[in-house]
């Protein structure tokens, strides 16, 4: 059953950029350490989904990249 | 608590890039004795565009997109976008897009396609902020498909596609945005830089379909959530 949207907890953010070599080079994956706390309850520990996308902000416009990103 | 984002550029060029995130979990659960925070959601999307091949000239496109007068952000939300195939009618491209210049009232997309051929792409956001005063009528449903071996990219395999009903209708199609995951860390691997596309989106269900951008073989799951309304 679909979940109501003020039953659902939800955590967002950000990080800023960082800098990545051109793909097949060495440098071209990085990794983001990003804590949930104090957004995501315990009880929802293997519940929780993730969506992330990349973001430019911060970043001038001729140097901002189009990585895929997964997480674990 | 948290998560690792593995991030892979699929670009030719080197550069730079940030990563903005949003976390679901279907539970009203409270933090330290404290309800949990509302939120104020805008999901969209935008107008499909056409693609030319990895590396070659037009496979970056850009769009400049409004969350509409309703929404009233009070701060700058966070978001997040994933490809779909709404509204195109030709091959699909793989396309990977980046959030620029949010705002509280829009933001810049850009986009570049990670295939080998050209095809047109479209895109799905979801604007988030931590607020009270959120749409009401909104529900979410959210869910995992198990990880699937992608070959190395450009090879047959680097496309694969999972079939995925949602617990209950919608009465409309609703948003579903998708990320690539390790399954909850049991892949035989480290999760592949896959790119997921939403196909088909209907009240019932959607159609995942990923290719893998990576020079590398090897497996990735999915994470998805859809936000819509059940009546």
């Amino acid at each position: 059953m679909a979940s109501f949207v003020n039953q659902v907890t939800f955590g967002s953010g950000t990080v800023p950029g960082g800098g990545f070599s051109a793909s097949g080079f060495y440098g071209d994956w990085q990794t983001f350490h990003i804590p949930f706390q104090p957004f995501m309850p315990s009880a929802a520990q293997g519940k929780i989904r993730v969506i992330a996308s990349a973001s430019g902000d911060g970043v001038p416009d001729s140097y901002h990249l189009a990585p895929t990103s997964s997480y674990r | 608590m948290g998560f690792t984002a593995w991030v892979r550029n699929s670009d030719i060029s080197p550069g730079y890039a940030g990563l903005s995130w949003v976390a679901v979990a279907e539970t009203s659960d409270s933090i330290d004795g404290k309800a949990v925070p509302t939120v104020r959601l805008r999901p969209g999307i935008v107008q499909p565009q056409h693609f030319q091949t990895d590396g070659f000239r037009g496979d970056w496109r850009r769009w400049a997109a409004s969350y509409g007068s309703r929404v009233g952000f009070s701060s700058i939300p966070v978001v997040v976008v994933s490809a779909t195939n709404q509204n195109v009618r030709v091959h699909v491209a793989a396309g990977v897009g980046v959030v620029v210049r949010a705002s509280r009232v829009g933001f810049n997309l850009a986009s570049r396609n990670s295939d080998i051929g050209p095809g047109a792409c479209n895109f799905t956001f979801l604007a988030v902020e931590t607020a009270s005063g959120g749409d009401p009528t909104l529900f979410v449903d959210s869910g995992q498909v198990p990880g699937r071996y992608f070959a190395v990219e450009n090879y047959p395999g680097d496309w694969q596609v999972w079939v995925v009903s949602f617990a209950e209708p919608f009465a409309t199609p609703p948003a579903v945005l998708v990320t690539a995951d390790n399954s909850n860390g049991t892949l035989n691997s480290y999760a592949r830089a896959a790119v997921g596309v939403v196909f088909d989106v209907t009240t019932d269900g959607f159609t995942l379909a990923a290719r893998n951008s990576d020079l590398c073989a090897g497996p990735a799951g999915f994470s998805w959530i859809a936000i819509g309304r059940v009546d």
